[in-house]
């Protein structure tokens, strides 16, 4: 009687243990080791983007065409595919996840939602060790909570800068050194000192390279932060930072009146690359790309952008089977081979392609191995202050109140 | 017997509404000038609200280099005509337009019918001619000229809010440097055709800066990581391959 009872409660703990996940202090109920299975039809949702992008075709023909692919190995699972507003579709997210309607399986683009613990679920546990080498650790540390991997990762980017060749090199700025080390602020001051008048040393948005994010996350003293922002803000109110041109800075840079662009995807890089290599145009400019540069004094620490895949638990929800299926899907379209999308973004992809063009390439790598990465977080706050100091309509001391440090 | 009394009342004054509503709208012909050049009264003009696109099958697409219009129907051919466009001076308006007006016959140039379509910056419309050996050539002054006969069968075959695409060389035209909502003009045909090419379609290239058009910028802005206002600025025609 003792031995069977026993064995019913040991067989009771491991089954209870078994089926759920533990995030932080949370646990959230699902099985791991749950099964697709091949007899049992399943009908899974999935919402992406409508992306301009081309790859044989458009985005969305790419996307049916995964689909179908995965439909080769999974004959079973039907997949219902959304395509969502680049505008509205976090949105859109957001209200499904509260009415418990989110899809079985969701793609984002240059965003990374938060995890969202009552209703996502976190792909790590459903994946085996060799699943998980198709990711690289960084970006495996990047997108996990407590070490457990929450979102399949899609593609991952950072901003980089634009240089005028011209005037770094009118600056005496070791482009190939900076390429391959980086650089730090001190060294973008000097750029202001040696250029011709009518020429800003920097324009664009280093708002968007998580300039507040990082001086947050630094971990270092008020002090130190307020030294930061003392030597942005008096950049900005020499003149050397144009805040005149935040609407115009690309046309700046295009003609040559800029020496270095700041908050730039590579996407647009590419862009820039490709309108300067009309050579009927009037002013010739050299673009380099060029690592964001760190803080004075402080690690290289980088923001990074990605599209991730979530997988999502909702009222369709059929068992843990069900949710195995969306992880099949998740991660199959994660994994996909034809990554000819993401080289028109020119990000970093898994699997790694050597298409993106290669100066772009060279700087990303250097600055993702050498760099403490942090996830960004979206923070309208943080645009708005950084806004306002370069405007001079916010005193430092202003901005790290407002920092919450 | 009380019921079938009332209801005749409730018919009458309908009639009698109905009547007199449609005989001011005929005493109220109002005097336009066309792009043609002549002044005339038009009939039974249709309210800009009123012409709100109609649930239509029917395309119209005129074919400048071509000399012809076609109208098709779900998606097939279903009549062809020929037809006299703009001179080189003064070009038919390339754009995705609707007819938004069918005026009945205006006679003199405009020939047996008159299809008016909602061209921002002028009136362009579809008509007859009273010189019918000018068509297949470039010679109007942007409408788009037809046999009378033939614009008659064409006016009984569409209605208010078929679309109208013309199609042909964008005129060269200088670009602002800032676009935002309200604005109109050919210059914002030509940036909606490339904004379309781009990827970030906002519907028909009507030259109107509309709400449709701002969030297509914003789209355009969001996925180039630019901020994001709604303003077509020279950042966005460099991207745009405009300058």
């Amino acid at each position: 009687m003792f031995v069977i009872l026993f064995i019913t409660g040991f067989w009771s703990a491991y089954l209870y243990q078994r089926s759920r996940v533990k995030i932080g202090e949370y646990y959230i109920r699902v099985n791991p080791t749950a099964k697709i299975n091949p007899n049992k039809q399943y009908r899974l949702r999935l919402w992406d983007y409508r992306l301009p992008l081309d790859s044989e075709g458009t985005y969305a023909r790419y996307l049916r065409r995964a689909v179908r692919d995965f439909q080769k190995q999974f004959p079973n699972i039907q997949v219902e595919i959304k395509f969502l507003n680049l505008l509205d579709g976090e949105e859109e997210l957001r209200q499904a996840l509260v009415r418990n309607e989110a899809p079985d399986v969701y793609a984002s683009f240059y965003s990374m939602p938060d995890f969202y613990y009552l209703r996502q679920i976190p792909v790590g546990p459903f994946l085996t060790k060799e699943e998980k080498k198709s990711y690289p650790e960084w970006i495996e540390e990047l997108y996990s909570i407590d070490g457990t991997l929450c979102s399949f990762p899609r593609w991952a980017s950072v901003n980089v800068w634009v240089g005028n060749r011209k005037w770094l090199e009118v600056s005496g700025i070791d482009i190939a050194k900076v390429q391959q080390q980086g650089w730090d602020w001190n060294d973008v001051q000097k750029i202001g000192s040696r250029l011709p008048k009518g020429i800003f040393a920097l324009a664009g948005y280093p708002i968007t390279d998580g300039f507040l994010q990082t001086l947050r996350e630094s971990g270092k003293r008020t002090s130190e932060v307020k030294a930061i922002l003392d030597l942005v803000a008096g950049m900005a109110k020499n003149g050397k930072i144009s805040v005149k041109l935040e609407h115009q800075a690309i046309t700046g840079f295009i003609e040559g009146k800029v020496a270095c662009l700041a908050g730039i995807r590579p996407l647009t890089y590419r862009k820039i690359v490709e309108i300067l290599a009309d050579h009927r145009r009037e002013v010739q400019v050299d673009p380099v790309v060029l690592p964001v540069p760190r803080l004075p004094g402080f690690e290289e620490i980088q923001v990074v952008d990605g599209g991730v895949i979530n997988v999502y638990r909702n009222r369709y929800t059929r068992g843990d089977d069900h949710i195995a299926a969306a992880m099949a899907l998740g991660y199959f379209l994660s994994t996909y081979q034809d990554v000819g999308p993401w080289l028109t973004l020119g990000v970093a992809t898994f699997p790694r392609s050597d298409g993106v063009a290669e100066d772009l390439a060279a700087v990303m790598d250097g600055v993702l191995q050498r760099s403490r990465l942090l996830k960004r977080q979206g923070n309208e706050t943080s645009s708005e202050l950084m806004k306002d100091l370069f405007e001079g309509k916010r005193s430092v001391d202003a901005v790290i109140e407002g920092m919450n440090l | 017997m009380a019921m079938k009394s009332v209801l005749m009342k409730i018919a009458l004054v309908g009639i009698l509404i109905s009547a007199s509503v449609m005989a001011r709208a005929n005493d109220e012909g109002s005097t336009v000038c066309c792009e043609d050049g002549e002044r005339f009264v038009i009939e039974n003009t249709l309210e800009t609200s009123q012409a709100v696109p109609k649930e239509s099958a029917d395309l119209i697409i005129v074919e400048l280099n071509r000399f012809r219009l076609t109208l098709y129907r779900n998606g097939e051919v279903f009549k062809r005509y020929p037809v006299a466009v703009g001179a080189p001076k003064t070009p038919s308006p390339v754009g995705e337009w609707k007819v938004i007006h069918k005026g009945g016959k205006w006679g003199g140039g405009f020939g047996d019918r008159w299809i008016g379509i909602n061209v921002p910056w002028g009136i362009y419309g579809i008509h007859g001619t009273d010189k019918p050996g000018s068509i297949g050539s470039r010679s109007s002054h942007g409408c788009i000229r037809m046999y009378n006969r033939q614009v008659k069968e064409l006016y009984s075959l569409i209605k208010v809010g078929t679309p109208v695409h013309i199609i042909g060389p964008l005129p060269k035209v200088a670009l602002r440097k800032e676009y935002r909502r309200n604005h109109t003009g050919k210059d914002v045909v030509k940036i909606q055709f490339a904004m379309r090419a781009a990827g970030f379609d906002q519907g028909a290239a009507d030259g109107r800066f509309g709400p449709a058009m701002e969030e297509a910028v914003k789209r355009m802005e969001k996925y180039y990581g630019l901020p994001m206002d709604g303003i077509l600025g020279l950042d966005e025609q460099y991207i745009l391959g405009l300058r």
